[in-house]
């Protein structure tokens, strides 16, 4: 059983974009995959195709069924009664190779930290702004960021024709070493994928995003499997190299 | 061009496909002042270096290594953060800031583009 956690100190960064493209991707390769939303938005499930007035009903016990798409299963944290850590035993059933990620809200960051005490990993998203990258500061009291463990930062929303954007991504590379897991480019194609209702390799089987993803999957996978110095073909190799 | 830019216009029979590289040449990075307040926050980098730094006594203001990578009209092709070991006129830059801690500073940022480059 693995546990990775996706959470950003600053609201707007797209946790949920990425904790929903990471949770396809694992699936993907076959891992059994539990996706739970801990976010008041409500809006993972547009990543899935579903429509808004399709509710997941938050989880109350084995009572409920969690729907299944693209091999994820999906289930409401927020608003249930139950603890993050029993949901996750809950839904394991001794399976050790099951997956859970967490799309955890920016404003729940005592969420954050309960769930980082059992987390294999904790992965923060940023967009490359000021704003975002200042709210680093507060992620962790007591903590800096570069003594966080099974920590990484992924830059989310990059666009390379504007320099800020090359600048942060720059700066966050070599100011975080192995915590810095590379980026997701902005990609319009998201947005117009969930206006059409449909999962983005449908939509755009070509979307950056999805290359950016895989990469950002073989990080996460080689990090859990303790494999140090990463070496992926994803978007930020050439960075890497370049820093 | 790259050439997998122009293999691809080959492969999409495209000749007017609209192409830019962003690239920054090192010597055109900005040094802007929030990535240089960031790392002075202990809770970016942490207490630890300035810690460890704080019993030593105080060093010369460029130690001979960071000598050979300035001056700023030539910065280092190594690392991002490196141009920043230099002081830079900011808002972040207090005036009255203690000599010693400048000093330990442009250590720490020199040991993190050292460590990177």
């Amino acid at each position: 059983m693995t546990v990775i956690s996706v959470h950003s100190p600053k609201g707007g960064s797209g946790t949920t974009l990425i904790a929903a493209r990471l949770a396809m991707s694992f699936a993907g390769r076959g891992r059994p995959v539990t996706l739970i939303d801990y976010t008041r938005q409500d809006t993972l499930k547009l990543h899935f195709g579903m429509v808004p007035s399709q509710t997941i009903q938050p989880w109350q016990g084995a009572e409920a069924d969690a729907p299944v798409i693209g091999g994820v299963r999906l289930v409401k944290g927020y608003g249930s009664r139950m603890a993050a850590e029993q949901l996750v035993q809950d839904f394991s059933g001794g399976d050790t190779s099951q997956l859970f990620i967490f799309d955890i809200s920016s404003s729940n960051l005592e969420l954050r930290h309960e769930i980082s005490r059992f987390a294999d990993f904790n992965l923060c998203v940023l967009e490359p702004s000021p704003a975002d990258l200042t709210s680093l500061t507060l992620l962790d009291e007591g903590q800096s960021i570069r003594e966080l463990q099974n920590f990484g930062v992924v830059l989310n929303r990059v666009d390379e024709q504007y320099k800020l954007s090359r600048h942060c991504r720059r700066f966050l590379a070599e100011l975080l070493g192995e915590q810095y897991f590379g980026i997701v480019r902005r990609d319009e194609a998201v947005n117009e994928a969930l206006a059409q209702f449909e999962v983005l390799e449908k939509f755009a089987p070509q979307s950056v995003v999805l290359r950016d993803v895989t990469a950002l999957t073989n990080m996460i996978e080689a990090h859990l499997k303790g494999e140090p110095g990463v070496s992926t073909e994803g978007a930020d190799t050439a960075t890497r190299r370049a820093v | 061009m790259r050439n997998d830019a122009r293999a691809l216009l080959e492969k999409l029979s495209r000749q007017d496909f609209r192409y830019k590289q962003f690239e920054d040449p090192y010597t055109d990075m900005e040094l802007w002042p929030v990535f240089e307040a960031l790392l002075k926050d202990e809770r970016i980098s942490g207490k630890g270096e300035r810690r460890e730094e704080a019993p030593r006594a105080p060093e010369p203001r460029r130690p001979a290594a960071q000598a050979r990578r300035a001056p700023q009209s030539a910065k280092p092709a190594g690392s991002f953060l490196g141009q920043y070991s230099a002081p830079q006129p900011s808002p972040a830059n207090e005036p009255g800031r203690a000599q010693t801690e400048a000093v330990d500073l442009r250590r720490f940022l020199g040991k993190l583009g050292q460590a990177k480059s």
